[in-house]
């Protein structure tokens, strides 16, 4: 309980920090919805002129900006890339923290098993995703609220708040993983802000040409692609299950490796 | 009786630095033992390896009877270790690192912050400070009230002294002397020699990631060694001079001086041979012996 503690109070600047900013940037994007919402028709003219390269870069592909879903859909494209940042740098730098701020040589000599030392690390990193999903979610609802959101569009949310989370997990345990796996745990958080923005290029090249779709297997952006929940109205099962596989191995290579880790000096 | 410290041929090797190499060491409960050698022979390691910091690659080791692999929170419960460099979280205030640090033990609460403000007072640190601002000499007492306050059976400390004056050196000592009286064994790392002499029952001399001597104090600076000056009559060849017992050899003129490890009469059959016009021969500071053992296969 005591690592826990102290784990989750390390923690709570940046998730106060993240917390703030998230919704800040979901504010001032429903701001300019007020706009598009009112002059629909000007908007779909000129998103009709808009080159169709330049429309699939910015994540608004086949997405109507015109309607509630089809905006926040693109908006929470780039809020899934930031949260999946704070996730990936949360669950490497939980463990790399203490790495090189050279505090690991304390905790590791105290009489605790290295594996307890990462469930509570790991319980901390959790708890900061959900806190960070649960001030998403109800910042999504109570900015969509004035634009009175059908429940189709409720549902939406939901589904694209979800995919967040899933993202937040896979990117965390993917994080933890990198940093007990490296000799330089630092280099974990590295790899890891790496591979988040490798998989956004990936989801938005695929969406370029049909050439380039393939590259759509390769990203859990695309996995969780706003316009294909909006058609369906549900989260891909592959897209679930690969993820949930990719959760667990994370999760299995910290523990394996945090265990038997070398102190670094 | 179990040993408080017990390796068995304990290996461990990492990347391009040597590590060490089948470290046999048997420390009883109650000893003051040092542990001495330069910086990157080893000493740090197999500190580190005894801990559970780092995994050792082959051999075995035990703290109180307890594997420090497969029992290795419980072989640890009995410790207290102070590093050679100290790191601590850098936002907590001092009390509260030593409250954090105490919560890891099973001993009562109560009685290690008792134990605690009794260090701090004795150390004179101002528990309400916070870590960041602290000197270094005042976060080594930090360290060193974080090792002792749980009054653990077995103190490991990695070249403790760094960083205290002398004066807090000397309180520091006595407190060792102390916690000594009341059973509590002690591993002593340094490479200053001198703090070794005046705390340590028996020495352990490691050198390339090897132990090259287990000794009494007494007998490492025994009768076996001797610091000889001699003063010739004339020029000897330097061959009379190249005997395996000897080292740090060196000639000036007719003066000759070496380090001296071996049968002493072998000695005497040496210098018989010669003419002298004086000779001097004395024990050795444990600190020429040390040198010695590192200059052997220099």
């Amino acid at each position: 309980m005591n690592v826990f503690l102290k784990e989750l109070k390390t923690r709570r600047k940046s998730l106060i920090i993240w917390s703030v900013v998230m919704i800040i940037y979901l504010y001032l994007s429903m701001l300019k919805f007020e706009t598009f919402s009112a002059t629909p028709a000007v908007v779909s003219e000129l998103l009709r002129n808009f080159p169709s390269t330049l429309k699939a870069v910015f994540g608004m592909g086949g997405l109507d900006l015109t309607t509630l879903s089809g905006y926040f859909g693109v908006v929470f494209a780039y809020t899934a890339l930031l949260v999946a940042v704070f996730a990936g740098m949360l669950g490497s730098r939980v463990l790399s923290d203490e790495e090189s701020d050279k505090t690991s040589e304390f905790l590791y000599a105290k009489p605790i098993p290295r594996s307890k030392i990462l469930t509570a690390k790991l319980s901390v990193v959790l708890i900061d995703i959900v806190i960070l999903c649960a001030v998403l979610f109800a910042g999504s609802l109570a900015l969509v609220s004035k634009f009175s959101p059908t429940s189709q569009d409720i549902h939406f949310i939901i589904l694209l708040n979800t995919a967040a989370l899933i993202i937040m997990l896979v990117f965390a345990a993917l994080g933890a993983a990198a940093s007990s796996l490296l000799r330089r745990a630092v280099t974990g958080g590295k790899i890891i802000a790496m591979l988040v923005f490798a998989c956004f290029v990936l989801d938005s090249a695929s969406k370029l040409t049909p050439d380039l779709d393939w590259m759509k297997y390769f990203s859990i952006f695309s996995w969780f692609d706003a316009q294909r929940i909006l058609t369906a109205m549900n989260l891909n099962m592959y897209a679930l299950i690969a993820s949930s596989a990719l959760v667990v191995i994370g999760i299995v290579v910290t523990y394996v490796f945090y265990s038997k880790k070398d102190l670094t000096t | 009786m179990t040993p408080a410290i017990e390796t068995k041929q304990l290996t461990k090797k990492y990347g391009k630095s040597r590590g060490i190499i089948d470290i046999d060491l048997q420390i009883q409960e109650g000893e003051i033992f040092g542990f001495i050698g330069p910086n990157g022979a080893g000493k740090s390691t197999t500190i580190r390896t005894l801990l559970g910091l780092l995994k050792p690659t082959s051999g075995s080791a035990t703290l109180f009877g307890k594997d420090i692999v497969n029992e290795g929170p419980a072989a640890r419960e009995d410790v207290g270790y102070l590093p050679s460099e100290v790191f601590y979280y850098d936002n907590m205030r001092v009390i509260d690192l030593l409250k954090y640090s105490a919560s890891f033990y099973k001993k009562p609460k109560r009685d290690i912050e008792i134990r605690m403000h009794e260090l701090a007072k004795l150390l004179d640190l101002d528990l309400t400070r916070k870590i960041d601002d602290l000197s270094y000499g005042n976060k080594k007492k930090v360290g060193i009230i974080q090792g002792m306050q749980h009054s653990p059976r077995l103190l490991i400390l990695d070249e403790p002294t760094g960083g205290l004056d002398p004066l807090m050196q000397q309180t520091f000592f006595d407190l060792l002397r102390q916690e000594n009286k009341h059973g509590v064994t002690i591993l002593f790392s340094s490479h200053i020699l001198s703090e070794v002499q005046k705390l340590c029952d028996r020495v352990a001399i490691i050198k390339d990631g090897r132990i090259v001597e287990t000794q009494s104090i007494k007998s490492l600076r025994g009768h076996n060694y001797f610091r000889c000056e001699l003063e010739l009559a004339a020029p000897a060849k330097k061959s009379i001079f190249a005997n395996k017992n000897i080292s740090d050899f060196s000639v000036h003129g007719h003066n000759i001086h070496f380090i001296w490890s071996g049968d002493v009469n072998e000695l005497t059959r040496l210098l018989a041979g010669l003419q002298l016009t004086d000779i001097s021969l004395e024990e050795p500071e444990l600190e020429e012996i040390f040198l010695h053992y590192y200059k052997k296969e220099g």
